[in-house]
C-alpha cells in the first residue's frame, strides 16, 4: 500500500516536467499575455483592451494604412468614393464572404451594423455621429449618408465602432455577446473562453484571404494580471507577446536571449493641460512661464527612460496633419522668470495647483520636478495626486479645477482632429477640454478641418495646422511627450510590425 | 439546541446586514466616478450623464442601498462596473478557484501541523522540537508576498519543476475541457476521468497552496504541542503511562482528541486569516479566484463586486464559526451548550 502511494507521488512529480513543456506556443500556437480579461465581447460597445481579440476577429469596410502612401487600403469594402460634396459614400463590397455563423456578407449586414452601434450609443459610436442614415445600393454596394462632411473612408476603419457583425447573431443581444460568443468574418473565430484565465482563438477556415502552413491556427489570449509573472513568461518563452513588461524590467530583457524589445511610437501622448479661465494661468505669460519652466528633456530621458519623445504641439509628431513648423520651447527658468515679471502678478499671489493620476509614477515624477524648478523662481506649486474619477470630476469644474491637470490623449480613428476637437474646441460644460479653453477663430478652423477632411485632405490638413499654431501661442497646456510603444515578444515570432492604428493583427505573424 | 442554533442564525443575519451596510456605505462615500469606469476611457457628457441614471446614482443613497438589498435577495448583486459581467455569476465561478486553494492549503497544514506538533511536544527540548519551533517563527514571520515570489523564482525560474501561474495549463485546458460540476477542479476532473487536467491541476497548486499554507502550519503546529503538552501533564494520562499503557496509545487515543479542542479553534480562525491571505497568494500566482477578484474590485472601487464579495466572505465566515462550535459538541461532550 505504502509503495503505490509512494510510486504514485513519484509518477505525478515526474510528469510534472512534461506538463510544464506543453505550456508554451507551438508552431500552431501563439500565446499573448494579456494583462487583462475581454470585457466588453459586443464589437458596438467594446473601447478598450478588446482590440486584442476583436481585429483578429471582426473586420471593418476599409483599413488604415498607416506606412501605406494612402490613408486606407480595402478591407471588406474594395472600393469606394464620394461625392463632390462629401455627403454620400459609396462602398462596393468583397463578395463571397461569410461570417463565422455562416451567414453570408452583403450590403445589409453593413447597414445592420453601423446602424446598430450608432444607436446603441456605447463606446466610442460617437465617431459615427456624421451619419444619417445607411442606404443599401444592391447586394454588395452601400451607401452612407451624411447629416455634414466626415472623412467616412477613415472613420470606418476604427479600431472600435465600426465593425461589422452577422445580424443573425447580434439579434441574439449583448448579454449573448457577453456569453464570450462573436460572430464577425475575421480569420479568427472564438474557440473557448475561460473567463478570467485564457481567450482561444481558432482559424476561421473559410476566411477569405486564405491560409498557408505559416499562419497560426490557433491564438491564446491569457491573462496574467502580474508584472512579474508576464516578465517570467515571456522569458521562458510561455509567452510570445508580454504586454504589461515593466519599464524597469527592459534592459535585463533586452539582454535575454529569444527576447525581443521594440519601442516604436505610438499616437499616445501627454500633456499637463493649463487652466486658462483659473487665476493666475489665465494669464498668458504665467502660462507660457510654465512651459519655459518644465524640463523637457529631463523628462523624456528620466523619467520616461527614453520610452517618450518631446511632444511639439498638441498633436503627435507620427500621425498625419501634424504642424512640424511650430516654435519649440525649451527648458529655461531665466525666460520663465522674465514673463513673470512681465505679467504683472505679485510673486505673493503665485500659488499653482497641479492634479495628476497618482499611481502613475511617471506624472508624480514629473508633478516633482515641476514644483523644484518653480520653486527656484520663487512660484509655489501644490500638488494633489489622486484617482482619476476623482480628479477628472475636479477638473471639469472651473471653481473645483487645479491649474494644471494631467492629460494622455489617443485617437479613437486614426485622425489629428481628435485632440482638437477633444482637448482644444470650445465645450460649454467641460468634459476633455480641462484647460477649459476657448478661441473661437480656432473653433472654427477645426470644424473646417473636420468638414474638408473626407473631401480635400490637403485643405483639411491645412485648417488643422494653423489651428495647431494658434493654440500653441495660447499656451493652454505643456505638450511635453510623445510616448513610445513597448511592444515586448519572443524573437521567433515573424512577420510583426506596429501599428498605432490597431492592436496586433494575429494572421500576420507566424514563428520562424 | 434548536433555541441555541435559532439564535446563533439570527445573530447571523444581524451581522450579515451590519457587514453590507459599512461596505455599501464606505464604497459609495469614497471619492470617485464609477460612471466614468463604466462607460470606458473617453466617454461623451451624454453617455456618462445616462451611465449615472442606468447605475441609479442620481437617487439618494438609502434608496440606493435598499434597491441593493432588495435585488440581492433575490440573487441579483449587479453588474461590475470593471468587468461589466454580473457579480453574481463571478462569485459563483471564482468561488471553487478559491475554496480549492484554501480547502488544500488548510489540509496541508493539518496533516502536517498536528503530527509535528504532538512530536515536538514528545521530544520537547530536543532538536526536532527546535526546528520546529524555527520552521513556525519563520512561517509567521515571512510576508506570504515574498514566499510566493521566492516559491516561483526557485520552483519555475531556477529548477523549473513547476508552473509559474494560473490554475491549470492552457494548452491541456484547450485539449481537455473540464466538465465544471463542483467548481474544484481536482474534484471535477477526477470524477470525470480527465487525468491531464487533473495532473495539471496538481502541479498548479502546489507552489499557492503551500506559500498559503505555511502561516496556518506554523499556528496549527505550535497550538498542538502546547495543548498536548498541557494535555500530557494532566493526571489520568500519567496515570495511563504508569500504568504502562503503550505511548501510541495514549498519545492517540486518550490525549490528542483533548489536545484538538484548542487546535480546532485556531483552525477556523486560520481559515479566515487564508481567506484574506488568498488576496496575495491569488494575486502572485494569477490565481482566478475571489481573492484577486476582491483586489482588483477595490483598486478600481468596483462597489457592486466590492459588496458581492465582502459579503459572500463573511457569509463564509459566519458560517464557518457556526460549524466549529458545533463540532465542539461532537468531539468533547462535557461542553453543554448554553440553556441545557
Amino acid at each position: 500500500m505504502k509503495k503505490s502511494i509512494l510510486m504514485l507521488i513519484l509518477a505525478i512529480l515526474l510528469s510534472l516536467p512534461a506538463t510544464l513543456l506543453a505550456a508554451g506556443g507551438s508552431k500552431d500556437t501563439i500565446v499573448y499575455a494579456a494583462y487583462a480579461d475581454i470585457k466588453d465581447w459586443d464589437p458596438s460597445v467594446a473601447a478598450s483592451m478588446e482590440v486584442v481579440m476583436l481585429s483578429s476577429v471582426y473586420e471593418t469596410l476599409t483599413v488604415y494604412d498607416t506606412y501605406g502612401a494612402k490613408n486606407v487600403k480595402p478591407g471588406l469594402a474594395t472600393s469606394w468614393s464620394t461625392s463632390d460634396d462629401g455627403l454620400i459614400w459609396t462602398f462596393n463590397l468583397r463578395k463571397g464572404v461569410k461570417f463565422h455563423d455562416g451567414t453570408p456578407f452583403n450590403a445589409s449586414t453593413v447597414k445592420y451594423s453601423i446602424e446598430r452601434t450608432k444607436k446603441m450609443k456605447k463606446g466610442t459610436s460617437y465617431i459615427l455621429g456624421a451619419i444619417g442614415k445607411l442606404s443599401v445600393v444592391d447586394s454588395y454596394t452601400v451607401q452612407v449618408h451624411l447629416k455634414n462632411p466626415a472623412p467616412m473612408d477613415i472613420i470606418l476603419s476604427s479600431q472600435y465602432a465600426a465593425y461589422i457583425f452577422s445580424p443573425t447573431a447580434a439579434t441574439r443581444g449583448t448579454e449573448w455577446f457577453m456569453q464570450g460568443n462573436a460572430a464577425g468574418t475575421g480569420p479568427y473565430m472564438v474557440d473557448s473562453w475561460e473567463k478570467s484565465q485564457q481567450t482561444v482563438l481558432k482559424k476561421n477556415d473559410n476566411y477569405w484571404g486564405g491560409w498557408n502552413k505559416k499562419h497560426f491556427k490557433r491564438v491564446v489570449i491569457k491573462v496574467v494580471l502580474e508584472k512579474s509573472t508576464q516578465v517570467q513568461m515571456i522569458k521562458s518563452g510561455e509567452a510570445d507577446f508580454a504586454s504589461l513588461a515593466p519599464v524597469d524590467s527592459l534592459p535585463a530583457l533586452r539582454k535575454s536571449p529569444g527576447v525581443e524589445v521594440l519601442t516604436p511610437k505610438s499616437w499616445k501622448n501627454s500633456s499637463f493641460l493649463i487652466n486658462t479661465k483659473k487665476f493666475p494661468t489665465n494669464n498668458l505669460k504665467i502660462r507660457k512661464a510654465l512651459q519655459y519652466a518644465w524640463d523637457y528633456s529631463a523628462v523624456v530621458k528620466s523619467i520616461y527612460n527614453g520610452l517618450a519623445t518631446v511632444a511639439e504641439g498638441p498633436v503627435p509628431k507620427n500621425i498625419w496633419g501634424h504642424n512640424p513648423n511650430l516654435p519649440k520651447v525649451d527648458f529655461n527658468l531665466e525666460k520663465a522668470k522674465q514673463l513673470i515679471a512681465e505679467s504683472g502678478i505679485p510673486k505673493s499671489q503665485l500659488k499653482l495647483s497641479m492634479a495628476y493620476i497618482a499611481t502613475s509614477q511617471e506624472y508624480e515624477n514629473c508633478a516633482q520636478l515641476l514644483q523644484a524648478n518653480l520653486s527656484r523662481i520663487g512660484v509655489q506649486l501644490e500638488l494633489k495626486g489622486g484617482p482619476w474619477g476623482t480628479i477628472w470630476k475636479n477638473a471639469k469644474n472651473v471653481e473645483t479645477a487645479p491649474n494644471l491637470q494631467s492629460m494622455t490623449w489617443w485617437p479613437s480613428y486614426p485622425t489629428p482632429n481628435d485632440w482638437l476637437v477633444g482637448l482644444f474646441r470650445t465645450e460649454e460644460k467641460a468634459v476633455f477640454n480641462l484647460s477649459h479653453y476657448s478661441n473661437k477663430k480656432v473653433d472654427a478652423l477645426i470644424d473646417e478641418g473636420v468638414k474638408m477632411e473626407g473631401v480635400d485632405r490637403d485643405a483639411s490638413i491645412a485648417a488643422y495646422q494653423k489651428a495647431q499654431q494658434m493654440i500653441v501661442d495660447d499656451a493652454p497646456a505643456i505638450f511635453y511627450a510623445d510616448l513610445s510603444a513597448r511592444i515586448v515578444k519572443r524573437k521567433s515570432i515573424m512577420g510583426y510590425k506596429n501599428d498605432p492604428a490597431y492592436g496586433i493583427f494575429f494572421y500576420k505573424l507566424y514563428r520562424q | 439546541m434548536r433555541k441555541y442554533l435559532l439564535k446563533r442564525l439570527t445573530f447571523m443575519v444581524l451581522v450579515l446586514l451590519g457587514v453590507s451596510i459599512i461596505t455599501f456605505v464606505v464604497s459609495h462615500v469614497v471619492p470617485g466616478s464609477p460612471a466614468a469606469m463604466w462607460v470606458g476611457p473617453k466617454p461623451t457628457q451624454e453617455q456618462l450623464d445616462a451611465a449615472i441614471k442606468e447605475l441609479g446614482l442620481d437617487q439618494p443613497l438609502w434608496v440606493q442601498y435598499f434597491s441593493y438589498i432588495g435585488n440581492m435577495v433575490q440573487g441579483d448583486l449587479g453588474v461590475s462596473l470593471r468587468t461589466h459581467q454580473k457579480v453574481s455569476e463571478e462569485l459563483s465561478r471564482r468561488w471553487g478557484a478559491t475554496f480549492e486553494l484554501v480547502t488544500i492549503s488548510m489540509l496541508i497544514a493539518l496533516v502536517l501541523g498536528i503530527p509535528i506538533g504532538i512530536l515536538s511536544a514528545t521530544k520537547k527540548d530536543k532538536p526536532f522540537d527546535h526546528v520546529s519551533r524555527g520552521l513556525s517563527i519563520s512561517g509567521v514571520a515571512m510576508p506570504v508576498f515574498w514566499l510566493g515570489m521566492i516559491l516561483q523564482m526557485v520552483f519555475h525560474g531556477t529548477l523549473g519543476w513547476l508552473p509559474l501561474q494560473g490554475r491549470v495549463d492552457s494548452t491541456v485546458l484547450i485539449d481537455h475541457p473540464i466538465e465544471k460540476i463542483s467548481g474544484f477542479y481536482l474534484f471535477d476532473s477526477m470524477i470525470t476521468g480527465n487525468w491531464p487536467i487533473f495532473l495539471s491541476t496538481i502541479s498548479h497548486l502546489v507552489l499557492p497552496a503551500f506559500c498559503l499554507s505555511f502561516a496556518a502550519l506554523a499556528v496549527v503546529t505550535r497550538m498542538s504541542r502546547s495543548s498536548m503538552l498541557e494535555v500530557l501533564r494532566e493526571d489520568y494520562i500519567q496515570t495511563s503511562i504508569a500504568y504502562g499503557v503503550s505511548q501510541r496509545l495514549v498519545l492517540f487515543r486518550y490525549a490528542l482528541k483533548n489536545a484538538l479542542i484548542p487546535t480546532l479553534t485556531v483552525v477556523s480562525i486560520s481559515y479566515g486569516v487564508m481567506l484574506g491571505g488568498s488576496f496575495l497568494v491569488e494575486s502572485i500566482f494569477d490565481w482566478p479566484g475571489l481573492g484577486r477578484y476582491a483586489i482588483l474590485s477595490i483598486e478600481t472601487n468596483d462597489f457592486p463586486a466590492i459588496m458581492g464579495v465582502t459579503i459572500l466572505f463573511a457569509l463564509t465566515f459566519v458560517i464557518l464559526n457556526l460549524l466549529v462550535d458545533l463540532i465542539y459538541f461532537l468531539i468533547d461532550p462535557r461542553i453543554k451548550t448554553p440553556g441545557e
